[in-house]
């Protein structure tokens, strides 16, 4: 399952072979005309799949602005009821410069690394 | 996408369709003109990403489905210690600036997972001043960022 837009950005999930983890790798520029592809795949895994052990890899993300940022806000609730979390995994510097401005780390587990964010929830 | 440039080599101006689809050339000619003037990389990516969101909420409250275009302009000030970039459209209604969250109510928004106001407090942000004026029917955004963080 992905989704490309022409505006560079692509959402894809990746296998890990862990049972129950979905592993999420975003790239590219995620932006008000690029989140609501974002929005519609997250929503399709938590909504209708009900997976909730989700890890976000940002490693491959250029850019975010805040209306990507909403996405994440509107789906964590929803993964946490459910037992879940979503943790954001491998974020470059400019990417957590943004989330830390806004509190982000308060709110969401933000793991340095893909593997770490897989063994926490393992 | 009318784009010009004086002799001087100091002012480029972008005219873009008020659709979010144009968000991405807008940065891309923040990023270009911010790296002509000389900003460090951290600072081309506090100025695009907080002409990104002002644009952004043009577009989504001003001007979106409206034949006008968002003109942006980046020039210079006259003592050469700033770059100034001025989002300029038009609009039959004033613009009106929601006021600034402070940091504080930002996180306790962000805490309480509500949306709104994350885009007016990184604009705010980002830059060192923004300036919200109209003149006749034209609405402008003038954010200012100093080419040498102190």
């Amino acid at each position: 399952m992905a989704t490309e837009s022409p505006a560079r950005f692509s959402v894809r999930e990746v296998e890990t072979g862990e049972p129950g983890i979905t592993l999420i790798e975003l790239a590219g520029e995620l932006d008000a005309h690029t989140a609501p592809d974002f929005e519609h795949f997250l929503e399709r895994i938590v909504r209708e799949e009900k997976r909730s052990k989700l890890i976000l890899d940002f490693h491959n993300l250029e850019y975010i602005s805040s209306a990507g940022l909403g996405v994440l806000m509107g789906l964590i609730e929803e993964v946490r009821a459910h037992s879940g979390d979503m943790k954001l995994a491998a974020l470059p510097e400019k990417i957590f410069h943004v989330l830390d401005l806004l509190g982000f780390p308060v709110v969401f587990q933000i793991v340095p690394t893909v593997r770490e964010a897989i063994q926490q929830f393992s | 996408m009318p784009k010009s440039r004086n002799a001087s080599g100091h002012s480029a101006t972008l005219s873009v369709p008020p659709e979010f689809g144009m968000l991405i050339t807008l940065r891309e000619f923040v990023r270009s003109e911010s790296k002509r003037c000389g900003l460090s990389a951290a600072a081309i990516d506090q100025l695009s990403l907080a002409v990104d969101e002002a644009a952004t909420n043009i577009i989504e409250h001003a001007v979106r489905g409206m034949p006008h275009a968002i003109t942006c302009t980046c020039v210079i000030d006259d003592v050469g210690e700033a770059l100034i970039c001025t989002l300029d459209y038009e609009s039959p209604m004033a613009f009106t600036p929601e006021a600034t969250p402070k940091s504080d109510s930002i996180r306790a928004r962000v805490g309480a997972m509500q949306r709104g106001g994350l885009g007016v407090y990184l604009v705010h942000t980002l830059v060192d001043s923004v300036e919200y004026s109209r003149e006749g029917r034209r609405n402008r955004i003038v954010l200012t960022k100093r080419l040498n963080e102190p």
